[in-house]
């Protein structure tokens, strides 16, 4: 359909965009470690752009529609005409769509998806489970995927990818306690010694909960995230150094000034990568047909760079286009030894943590978390934590040690002074 | 004016049956369901317009297939008509490879009765006012761009104003030995969001419209925006709430919250299959104060997720789950209560037909009562009234709650003071909190423009509501 599409675009619209991306997927469903259901699928998705330009070449309207397998031509004829007829009435300010490089780059896959949904079925069936802590439901989900992106300049990339997820529920009882876990784990391909590994901290982690106490109602309190809770605190400088949010005036963020008054000894390093070792995001390309190549954003605590899509990377005119997946930060100088110097809260479970980008507001219910007193940690559920990353960022601390989890490769911590502690003790 | 059903779907019909008919002869039990989903989203801001397909929109087909006590799913969306043959031969031998990879592993199965249906046909084309098509497109991205234009200049201090609208046109068919079902139906969503600035912060506020209706929920939108830019604003002189416990009013957007996040997802009866649920054990048991009545159904509201069948060919239903304060039923999925020798309650839904379907909620809603909101005001001495959602998490092992409100309005001796708290986390304990339920209000609301999600992913509509509320709970 791909040629016949582009006969008709080539006619009728100013520009266009396809990325047509074919996914084969394997996704196998447990409840204890029997099978409830096993799928597969077998799906292309083709997605059109088109681009419309004003006559005096100052707007650029565009719309983007799916355009399903087997339409006839009379169908894709009116498609398109609807799209070019929708386009007229989206002015944006114009913009350049992606030219080619003067090299196209490709991958191959090299592994089987069927047996990496296998390794990952046996690492899970094969954790140590105790008689306080076991795995009560999992589903495993790996998709591979072949992407081609094509546009009106002559971009025509293709490459591969390989993602896979599973989703876990971890139990503990301990009398009459019982609570559950809730993890999703992201990935290439099947490491077997990190999921295990990471497994086996999160039996731990129910064993701990089982024990918990009510958390105190610590008022103002110093607070430490880690793992996805800190990832979702550290999205705020991915956010702010977006070329989306500089242009809808959400961030201040400029290349050359410090991002905020920071106090303390350590300051936010950023940068965007390609490729990242076994990340679920790993792709050559981005959606505009951009090819990805590494980028420092911020260096201690000062801009350097900015990052996003084609479109507002160029409306704020100071970047080279890539919308990027994966994101590296600095370890600051926050070790154990000076972490154990004061009391502190290390929140490792919430029902849900949010921290909203715009406003920097974040919250969450306390699931899980270890309150440390000056000498022992002592595991502490219910309760809330709030505050707003904007306020609190200048005295922010960063552990020494980086840790990955899937696309991002964070500190192993992050702590901020004066979070507001809600117990229920 | 009538929502006519796909050309697409009627076209393939008979096709889909013939690949039906084929994978019968490789299988004790062949369903398929057959999707065209269809939608337009129009956003408009003030640096930024966009005009796309509706984000779930989709086209394709799942294969459901059943030997030996397992269940095996296929999706697709190439269906060559020409070698339908083929087609049933690829999915044959798809799901053979992952059947062997079970078998030479020795996983064990989870061993399921097959499904033993009724006979059934079912047409149905539902209605709304205003079909989008007869909408120009420069009507509807004019319109949105006044509301969005006039919220931008309502006050200095707003960098962004978007109007959002999606119109949604949801077909679906499903093919089994027995049944052969097909409907047609629209859902819209909308929204104001305003963006406000100061010195150092940033305030957000937010309205959402929603309904089993078409393009006249247009007509909803025409004058909130003041509202919402004035909500943004007042924000800037909202203070943190003191953690503890008060009593509180909800607001019916709020009540529809709970009634979803604190305790929907808690009868989801998929979860009872794998003991995650608390609820399992409170059957028939008070959990909640007797002026409480709860429901949910495709037929219980007119909203974004109301149907004639689901995702797995059950009829829609109106399941009372609490009557009087005492809980009386889960909602289920076909195979869940095949597992728990249950009624299916026409609550299986999938994302889309590329995803597993599991036991949602479709409809949720507090049932009214008599109360008048101005009483329940005058009734508090120190309290809040609760209103606006952001956001909430389920927990079904535990029944805890964590709803994220917007603000809530400050009380005392009975009156509305001016001053405002936010944002607000409630959490708790979920019977605790329905047990302290004292006064219901006697109109429900309903809220359909959000989205549903299992743990964090499988999205789907859901709507949910009820009346005012007044109760005690614990905020932070």
């Amino acid at each position: 359909m791909s040629d016949r599409l582009i006969e008709l675009l080539k006619v009728k619209a100013d520009g266009y965009k396809i990325i047509n991306t074919t996914t084969r997927a394997h996704e196998f469903f447990f409840i204890k470690h029997k099978l409830d259901m096993n799928r597969y699928k077998d799906v292309e998705h083709t997605l059109l752009t088109v681009y419309k330009k004003d006559k005096e070449g100052k707007y650029l309207g565009s719309t983007t529609r799916e355009i399903h397998p087997y339409l006839k031509n009379e169908e894709l004829e009116m498609i398109i005409d609807q799209m070019v007829y929708s386009a007229q009435f989206v002015k944006n300010p114009y913009y350049e769509l992606v030219k080619p490089e003067d090299k196209n780059i490709s991958d191959q896959l090299k592994v089987d998806p069927l047996e990496v949904a296998k390794d990952i079925i046996m690492t899970i069936q094969a954790t140590k489970e105790t008689p306080i802590t076991n795995i009560n439901s999992y589903e495993v989900f790996v998709n591979e995927k072949i992407i081609n992106i094509k546009n009106s300049l002559g971009v025509d990339v293709t490459y591969h990818t390989l993602d896979s997820q599973a989703e876990i529920i971890v139990n503990a009882k301990l009398d009459d306690q019982e609570i559950e876990i809730y993890r999703n784990y992201t990935f290439g391909t099947c490491d077997k010694e990190y999921l295990s590994q990471q497994l086996h901290n999160t039996l731990q982690i129910g064993i701990d909960r089982s024990k918990a106490v009510p958390t105190n109602n610590l008022k103002q309190f110093r607070v430490v995230f880690t793992d996805h809770n800190a990832i979702k605190l550290l999205n705020y400088f991915i956010d702010m150094t977006n070329v989306s949010s500089i242009y809808m005036k959400i961030s201040d963020y400029q290349k050359g000034e410090t991002i905020a008054e920071f106090t303390g000894n350590d300051r936010i390093g950023l940068s965007a990568k390609a490729k990242l070792f076994n990340s679920s995001k790993n792709h050559l390309y981005d959606e505009d047909g951009n090819l990805l190549c590494d980028r420092e954003l911020i260096s201690d605590g000062v801009g350097v760079d900015y990052w996003g899509n084609q479109q507002f990377s160029q409306y704020v005119g100071k970047s080279k286009a890539s919308n990027f997946k994966n994101f590296v930060f600095a370890g600051g100088s926050f070790d154990q030894l000076e972490l154990k110097r004061s009391p502190y809260l290390k929140a490792v479970e919430f029902s849900d943590f949010q921290c909203d980008s715009a406003t920097g507001n974040f919250a969450g219910e306390i699931r899980l978390a270890y309150y440390f007193d000056g000498d022992k940690e002592i595991p502490v559920t219910g309760g809330s934590i709030s505050g707003n990353i904007r306020q609190l960022q200048k005295q922010m601390r960063l552990a020494k040690d980086l840790k990955q989890i899937d696309n991002y490769l964070i500190p192993e911590y992050v702590v901020l002074d004066d979070v507001v502690v809600s117990g229920i003790n | 004016m009538k929502v006519k059903y796909s050309d697409y779907l009627e076209l393939m019909d008979d096709k889909i049956e013939s690949l039906r008919f084929l994978l019968d002869q490789h299988f004790e039990y062949t369903s398929i369901l057959a999707t065209d989903v269809s939608g337009s989203s129009y956003r408009v801001a003030s640096r930024q317009k966009s005009i796309s397909d509706y984000q779930f929109s989709e086209r394709g087909f799942v294969v459901r297939v059943y030997q030996n006590g397992l269940y095996s799913e296929y999706s697709f969306n190439h269906f060559d008509v020409d070698d339908i043959n083929g087609l049933a031969l690829n999915i044959v031998d798809k799901l053979k490879k992952q059947l062997d990879m079970i078998k030479e592993n020795s996983f064990v199965i989870l061993t399921t009765p097959m499904i033993n249906e009724e006979e059934r046909q079912l047409f149905v084309e539902r209605e709304v006012e205003k079909l989008p098509d007869e909408q120009g497109i420069d009507q509807i991205v004019n319109f949105l761009t006044n509301i969005s234009d006039h919220g931008i200049k309502a006050d200095k201090r707003i960098i962004e104003c978007q109007a959002a609208v999606n119109m949604v046109h949801v077909n679906k068919a499903y093919f089994s030995k027995q049944k052969h079902l097909r409907q047609s139906y629209m859902f819209s969503e909308a929204n104001i969001v305003a963006l406000a600035k100061n010195d150092s912060d940033i305030k957000m506020a937010y309205k959402g419209y929603s309904g089993a209706i078409g393009a006249e929920i247009m007509d909803q939108m025409q004058n909130d925006v003041e509202t919402v830019v004035k909500e943004a604003i007042a924000l800037f002189d909202a203070s943190p709430v003191e953690p503890g416990e008060y009593q509180v009013i909800c607001t019916p957007e709020v009540a529809g919250l709970i009634a979803h996040e604190a305790f929907g997802h808690g009868v989801e009866m998929d979860m009872f299959v794998k003991e995650r649920s608390l609820a399992k054990h409170y059957m028939g048991k008070q959990v909640a104060s007797e002026l409480v009545d709860m429901h949910d159904g495709a037929l219980c509201a007119e909203n974004t997720s109301s149907y004639s069948f689901d995702d797995e060919g059950v009829i829609a239903n109106d399941t009372t789950i609490i009557d009087k304060g005492i809980l009386v039923s889960g909602i289920c999925d076909l195979l869940s209560a095949l597992r728990l020798q249950h009624q299916p309650t026409g609550n299986g839904k999938r994302q889309s037909f590329e995803r597993k379907a599991y036991t949602r909620m479709t409809n949720t809603i507090f049932s009214a009562k008599n109360d008048k909101l101005d009483d329940m005001v005058a009734s508090i001495k120190f309290g809040y009234l609760l209103d606006g959602m952001q956001s909430g998490m389920e927990d079904p092992k535990n029944w805890g709650i964590q709803c994220i409100l917007a603000k809530g309005h400050e009380i005392k001796d009975g009156k509305l003071t001016g001053k405002i708290i936010a944002p607000v986390i409630m959490t708790g304990y979920v019977p605790d909190l329905l047990k302290s339920i004292d006064m219901v209000g006697g109109e429900v609301a309903v809220f359909g423009s959000g989205y549903c999600g299992k743990g964090y992913k499988e999205y789907v509509k859901a709507a949910d509501g009820g009346p005012y509320l007044r109760a005690k709970a614990r905020l932070g």
